[in-house]
């Protein structure tokens, strides 16, 4: 899910730049105030990119990789977790090329922030019923939130032609259906650790979950495609016909995108990739019901 | 109280969070300049009473003072400035991304300038034979060669008490040798943590022995090291 | 289970070769320039290489950067190694487009056959430059150079920290892993490797937390702080070189 350089428009990547450090310098702010362990944050950012080398076998003979952001912020709490996926993201960009630079604060943003505060507070919302539902739907929605900001933003770039109503869908659906690996995973880790060394969890930071905290999480859930509407809405394609101009071609359609069935058809497109989302959250709400049965 | 206690250790008991006994019922008077081995077997509490006479533990039972310092949060930096301490785990010890920086870390906090501290740690790297391994990552190094910074950190330091856990554990006879050699030549107030009893007349003249219990059993000067009995209680041999 | 470990191990060996070359960089032009500089620069080529659609503008910023390449020493072979598989993945997901909307010749869009080549290029481009950095930098000298850049130290610190600790972190979960997969007999199906992994990861993640406050511990006895020393920045002939360079080539860029 690492954005290259290229992808992202410039100033797509500025504001995702922007709204990350807004994040992260918020994020460093908490940890001084509440003397967090540096040490730890940054030997357990080493342990996530540890585990996320690993390559899990699925089926079909391919193999999956974990990315840990919702795992981070339980473990550390969202400010210390998304300080220590920051720091797993930049060296991945800055050694091995994992992403990109300018894509730096994009990549940041879905892994480091949405991945690690949707995973922390599903968690908080829900551990109260059961421990490992509330951590398998926490990595589970984490990532595939982060997937479709991840879409919304080379969706919105005029660079990458296809359109944010193609690629919101295709991120999501295709991280929906990987997330289940991450999400049991992750439960499986959560679980492990929370009977034996309880501890550790309890130190994660204690954050109020109120009704400010539901109400940005169901904001953040159907902002996704509405991104999408907007931006058709106000003919944010224009830049991609001035490119196809500069090309000597003409732009098409948008809604001719890779995968158009992602979208009910003959439904307004909002709606459609809303009603596919909601389809998509129930079917696993229903198997991580499932596995946590299996759990027990 | 008098000047030339360096460590005066009363009532010492230390618990760990899940609830088992670190050490307890410590009572020790160090005297400056005096050369300390600390010996007993796996468990028997040896790196918790290091942490405690170093000022890092704060036992939850009686005290620790440092020349006179009693360990607490008002007090830490005097003892700080003091005391230097290795870890058995240099991959524990050594945290920076380069051997320069490693030797350059505590320096910085103390506000040295950059001249004179580069100064010094060069000279100690010649010194210790890690000059050439200045601008390597910590983790690409030997087992020896990582035990040879860690000390190399600390010494530059010239602390007046050096505390040394297990500091020939895992490393070859020559690299064990100039360990060894650099040790004997310290003049402070010496602590060592070991098992290996063969090392301790080499640099201590004053044995405190753990027990199972972790408690300490004996405390006393050298000849307990030939008490085949009392070692064997103790479970070192 | 065996699945899990071994693929993890190659995955792992070709990721920890990047790591570990960096400490056997050849001498070079850009081995010498000051890495406040070198990342200036080359975040000034990368921006430019990527702001634009004009064939010839990238094209001016991918020669560049094969000049640098050329006078820093870096075998070609090496750069291709490193870049033709994001050429790839890049190229097939644009190149569906160059069969969408008005077909020019038979089944060919031939607008948007440029456009995939064009953007595929870009992003060419782009990782060639990101590629002339790493294969010159040693990590903790962009470390240091974040410093000077007043980029918070905590975060310099933690970056420093997680740089230090990943190798000796993911040995210690493959020998966890391994001592698993050593004492299990029968055959394990996916979800059974995903929960067994699961709660190998678990212990794991005890383990770094465990070696995190032991870490800090060493913290404490050394200075508790993090406080670090800035190089002085020099301006010599090299990083008027660089300057030069990069000016130049984007005076080029801006006329053609």
């Amino acid at each position: 899910m690492h954005i290259p350089d290229g992808f992202i428009d410039l100033d797509v990547a500025a504001i995702f730049y922007v709204l990350t450090l807004a994040v992260l310098g918020y994020s460093l702010y908490k940890v001084r105030k509440e003397d967090v362990n540096l040490s730890l944050l940054g030997i357990v950012a080493a342990g996530i990119f540890a585990a996320q080398m690993l390559n899990w076998p699925i089926p079909g003979g391919t193999s999956a990789h974990l990315v840990a952001g919702a795992l981070a912020g339980i473990l550390l709490g969202p400010y210390a977790g998304s300080l220590a996926m920051a720091s797993v993201l930049t060296i991945q960009c800055l050694i091995f090329a994992d992403g990109g630079v300018t894509a730096l604060g994009a990549n940041i943003w879905n892994m480091g922030v949405v991945d690690v505060f949707v995973g922390y507070y599903i968690y908080k919302v829900l551990k109260g019923k059961n421990e490992y539902l509330a951590s398998f739907i926490g990595g589970w929605l984490g990532i595939t939130m982060a997937a479709m900001f991840a879409g919304v933003e080379v969706g919105l770039s005029s660079s990458f032609k296809y359109g944010i109503t193609t690629t919101v869908p295709v991120m999501g659906l295709w991280h929906g259906i990987l997330g289940i690996v991450e999400g049991i995973i992750t439960a499986a880790v959560v679980g492990y650790i929370h009977t034996t060394r309880p501890d550790i969890m309890e130190r994660a930071g204690e954050v109020k979950v109120g009704k400010i905290t539901w109400a940005v999480l169901g904001l953040l859930i159907l902002l996704s495609p509405l991104f999408a509407y907007a931006a058709e809405a106000v003919g944010y394609s224009e830049p991609l016909e001035n490119v196809a101009e500069m090309l000597g071609a003409e732009e098409h359609t948008i809604y001719e995108g890779l995968l158009p069935d992602y979208t009910v058809p003959g439904m307004d497109p909002y709606i459609g990739t809303l009603i596919s989302g909601i389809v998509g959250v129930g079917i696993v709400l229903l198997l991580g019901v499932g596995i946590s049965r299996v759990h027990k | 109280m008098k000047t030339d206690v360096a460590i005066e250790a009363k009532d010492v008991e230390y618990i760990y969070p899940d609830g088992t006994v670190g050490i307890s019922d410590v009572n020790l008077k160090i005297l400056e300049k005096e050369r300390i081995a600390i010996t007993g077997a796996n468990g028997s509490g040896k790196t918790t009473l290091l942490l405690l006479l170093s000022g890092l533990l704060k036992p939850h039972k009686g005290y620790v003072k440092v020349f006179g310092y009693e360990v607490n949060r008002k007090n830490t930096e005097q003892i700080r400035r003091s005391v230097g301490i290795v870890f058995q785990d240099p991959d524990d010890f050594l945290f920076n991304p380069t051997v320069r920086e490693e030797l350059l870390y505590t320096p910085a906090q103390l506000d040295m300038p950059y001249e004179e501290a580069i100064e010094v740690a060069e000279k100690y790297a010649k010194i210790f034979g890690i000059d050439k391994l200045l601008d390597k990552p910590p983790l690409r190094l030997s087992g020896g060669e990582k035990k040879k910074v860690a000390l190399a950190a600390v010494m530059m330091l010239k602390p007046k008490i050096l505390i040394l856990d297990e500091p020939t554990a895992n490393i070859d006879g020559k690299t064990r040798k100039r360990i060894v050699e650099m040790i004997e030549k310290f003049d402070g107030t010496l602590i060592i943590a070991t098992h290996e009893l063969d090392l301790i007349p080499k640099f201590a003249n004053r044995v405190i022995l753990l027990g199972m219990d972790r408690k300490m059993a004996v405390n006393g000067d050298l000849s307990i090291l030939d008490d085949k009995k009392l070692l064997e209680e103790v479970g070192i041999v | 289970m065996t699945d899990l470990i071994e693929k993890s191990i190659k995955e792992a060996s070709s990721y920890f070769q990047n790591f570990f070359s960096q400490e056997y960089f050849r001498e070079g032009f850009l081995q010498k320039v000051d890495v406040r500089i070198k990342l200036i620069g080359i975040f000034i080529l990368l921006l430019a290489s990527i702001s634009t659609f004009d064939f010839s503008k990238t094209f001016t910023i991918f020669f560049s950067a094969l000049v640098l390449a050329k006078l820093s020493n870096i075998r070609i072979k090496l750069l291709l190694s490193r870049i033709w598989l994001f050429t790839l993945f890049a190229f097939i997901i644009v190149i569906p487009r160059a069969f969408m909307g008005v077909k020019d010749f038979y089944f060919l869009n031939f607008g948007e056959f440029v456009y995939a080549i064009i953007f595929t290029f870009r992003v060419v481009t782009a990782i060639t430059l990101l590629q002339l950095l790493i294969l010159t930098t040693p990590f903790n000298q962009i470390l240091a150079a974040f410093k000077s850049f007043k980029i918070p130290q905590q975060f310099v610190f933690i970056l420093g920290l997680t740089y230090r600790y990943i190798h000796l972190m993911f040995s210690e979960l493959l020998r966890i892993l391994v001592a698993r997969e050593s004492r299990r007999i029968k055959k394990t199906g996916f979800v059974e490797v995903w929960r067994f992994g699961g709660k190998s990861l678990g212990s794991f993640f005890i383990r770094t937390f465990e070696k995190g406050e032991k870490v800090q511990l060493a913290m404490n006895a050394r200075g508790n702080d993090i406080k670090s020393y800035i190089k002085p920045f020099s301006f010599t002939q090299s990083e008027m070189l660089f300057t030069i360079f990069v000016l130049f080539a984007l005076t080029w860029w801006i006329m053609i």
